[in-house]
């Protein structure tokens, strides 16, 4: 390309934008703003998502562990662990005296209510590998809603769900 | 004069300067893109606070738990000997001898404390708010929990299986959370702090196993 055409080209192309942008140079790079605005705001929904999510697993670790703590204390009532069809007042855990069964069904209802703040659609669950005797292993599992969830063996999308083993 | 896909937004084609819509105009897409890049980085900031905040607060609760049940778990003797709401006694080895240790909660410099027996008190963990123990004794013995108790006396009459630890921790956190109309947490009143609660069991080893 010789040197007086790269001049003119040149001339040219300061002729067209000597008056400025055009209305489409201006509603492109603004529709590129908006894209990338878009992205952004995105990204950062979704970031904190993932952090609300991260806390619910901090806290239904926590909790699964209490949980546990209480299927060694009461090996014979510790499917009440997880009933929460009857409510129970909490005094058993504030110094009144009760029996196993009475004290597991408080824990429940004391769990219950903490689940309910925490943890949108929690639940617990309890499965042995065959029957619930000595020897065999039992599943603490601890599931809620969660949309960030992804499917695997033993949840499906959208429900987040943790367990722990413990042999019997 | 320029077709109209030419025409530009300057006031070039305007002897007299910018018309009033074009002045209208390029004021309200200013302010427009400066609304959504101001709200863009205030909430970029809120959330780098938010996850800071929420990490801190993940890392001090499970370093704390980590603490008290490592220091609790080599218990010997007599185990535990006594405990209130806020304090605990018990027997652990140290050097190769069991020694009584005393833990307490002090309000006013806001840790917790440890001191071996004839020893000095010192800071075990900080940043505590408060701490509330409650221990699960059996009555009966027959190896079950029957109460929960404030406090706790060892005798022969009951066993101790569990102590249940409830402690609000403090968490350094900047203001602009706070002011950012927040409810979630609580806040200490004269420091930027947020207080989260933490609770865990201890089960005492060797008790009906």
């Amino acid at each position: 390309m010789s040197l007086v055409r790269v001049v003119g080209t040149h001339q040219m192309y300061q002729k067209m934008h000597q008056q400025g942008l055009s209305l489409i140079e201006v509603l492109l790079s603004l529709g590129l703003s908006s894209v990338m605005f878009l992205v952004l705001f995105t990204a950062q929904t979704h970031s904190q998502k993932v952090l609300v999510y991260s806390h619910q697993l901090h806290y239904a670790n926590g909790l699964l562990g209490q949980l546990a703590a209480q299927v060694w204390a009461y090996p014979h009532h510790y499917q009440n662990l997880i009933n929460t069809s009857l409510t129970l007042d909490l005094g058993c855990l504030k110094g009144n005296q009760c029996n196993g069964a009475d004290m597991t069904q408080a824990w429940a209802t004391h769990w219950q209510q903490s689940l309910l703040h925490h943890l949108p659609g929690g639940a617990f669950n309890l499965q042995c590998n065959g029957a619930c005797t000595q020897g065999n292993r039992l599943t603490i599992g601890l599931t809620w809603t969660q949309k960030l969830a992804v499917a695997d063996d033993k949840c499906e999308k959208g429900v987040a769900c943790i367990h722990l083993d413990i042999a019997l | 004069m320029y077709p109209f896909r030419y025409r530009t937004l300057n006031g070039a084609n305007h002897k007299n300067g910018f018309t009033l819509l074009e002045l209208v105009l390029s004021t309200g897409l200013a302010e427009l893109m400066m609304v959504a890049i101001t709200t863009s980085f205030l909430q970029f900031n809120q959330h780098k606070l938010l996850s800071q905040t929420l990490l801190q607060m993940q890392a001090q609760s499970q370093l704390v738990v980590a603490q008290v049940l490592t220091d609790w778990s080599n218990i010997c003797g007599a185990g535990v000997k006594s405990g209130a709401a806020a304090t605990i006694s018990l027997m652990r080895k140290y050097q190769g001898n069991c020694m009584q240790y005393d833990y307490e909660h002090n309000a006013q410099s806001h840790n917790l404390t440890r001191r071996r027996f004839g020893g000095r008190k010192s800071s075990f963990i900080a940043r505590v708010e408060s701490m509330d123990l409650y221990f699960g004794v059996d009555n009966d013995h027959d190896c079950r929990i029957d109460q929960w108790r404030r406090s706790y006396q060892a005798s022969a009459m009951v066993n101790l299986h569990q102590v249940k630890v409830d402690l609000e921790l403090m968490t350094a956190s900047s203001g602009q959370l706070r002011s950012g109309g927040d409810d979630l947490w609580l806040w200490r009143q004269s420091g930027e702090f947020v207080i989260h609660p933490v609770s865990f069991i201890w089960r005492l080893p060797n008790v009906c196993s």
